[in-house]
């Protein structure tokens, strides 16, 4: 499903009324950067790089909404 | 179809050393760039495809990987000095020609950012290889996860006008352009069409097919 929905193939438009939307499902990677100070004052720098799913709803009143595995933003 | 001098530019290529000097001109099939503001005037280049002898190919691969210059010319674009600058990553192929013994060779030069595609989503700016409206609002919707469909590709070249959001770039054999903006703006402007009825909400429930693009499309053809 994951596949399919980064893939573009479950992007298109649903629901109905004030509910219907338009959906557009993309991967995006995210970056995590933290550093880590050792005790003989050394400093360790990590990154480490992962993928994960984002969609993008428009509704027919303009309302936007951009859904991740963080949190819900609305506009 | 025009003349290959009619549609092609010219790559020149000037190496001096103490004891001798190295000048290669060739035929530049396509090219993107974009001027640089601070004068002289200068170009950082995205693309260049040249075609001419083992040799003299040979050369500007090389000339590429130092981080050379050039001299670019052609069909609406005035000469300019162009620089792939570093990592740079270059591609190289035969064409054989009937008629001719020794095949052409012919060389693909593409700057970092195009390549690893820094260009994007996330630097606000993005460089893309033609103008063509639907091509335009198509990638921008693909590259940014905007939600739409493919019949909002006039509404959304308006809005770039409105907005001044496009900038300019340098093109032979192809019309590139660079688009300005994030992901929150545009989905500022598609709020704003939505609920002032500019852009039509479609009717129709299901799934949404954008129309095929090759590279015929965005580089221009020989007419």
């Amino acid at each position: 499903m994951g596949l399919l929905c980064t893939a573009g193939m479950l992007n298109g438009v649903f629901g109905e009324g004030e509910d219907r939307h338009i959906a557009h499902w993309r991967s995006v990677k995210y970056t995590d950067h933290w550093e880590e100070e050792e005790e003989d004052g050394s400093k360790t720098l990590h990154d480490r790089e992962r993928f994960s799913h984002e969609v993008t709803l428009v509704f027919t009143n303009g309302k936007t909404q951009i859904l991740t595995h963080e949190k819900k933003e609305s506009e | 179809m025009k003349n290959a001098h009619l549609r092609f530019g010219w790559l020149t290529y000037v190496k001096s050393t103490e004891k001798t000097t190295t000048s290669i001109r060739l035929h530049l099939d396509r090219f993107i760039g974009e001027m640089l503001p601070d004068p002289p005037r200068q170009a950082k280049a995205h693309l260049i495809s040249v075609i001419g002898g083992d040799t003299q190919i040979s050369a500007i691969n090389a000339a590429i990987s130092m981080g050379d210059r050039f001299m670019v010319e052609g069909p609406g674009v005035q000469p300019v000095r162009i620089c792939l600058e570093q990592n740079a990553q270059c591609f190289k192929g035969s064409i054989q020609l009937a008629g001719r013994k020794k095949p052409l060779r012919h060389l693909i030069g593409i700057s970092e950012g195009l390549a690893s595609g820094s260009m994007s989503a996330n630097s606000g700016r993005i460089l893309l290889a033609s103008s063509d409206r639907h091509f335009v609002w198509a990638s921008i919707a693909h590259i940014y996860g905007i939600p739409g469909i493919p019949e909002w590709a006039d509404w959304f070249q308006a809005e770039l006008n409105t907005h001044r959001a496009t900038g300019p770039a340098l093109g032979v054999g192809c019309d590139p352009i660079v688009i300005k903006g994030s992901k929150g703006q545009f989905l500022d402007w598609l709020s704003w069409g939505l609920e002032s009825g500019a852009v039509p909400f479609p009717t129709e429930t299901g799934s949404i097919r954008w129309p095929g693009v090759s590279l015929k499309d965005i580089f221009l053809q020989a007419e």
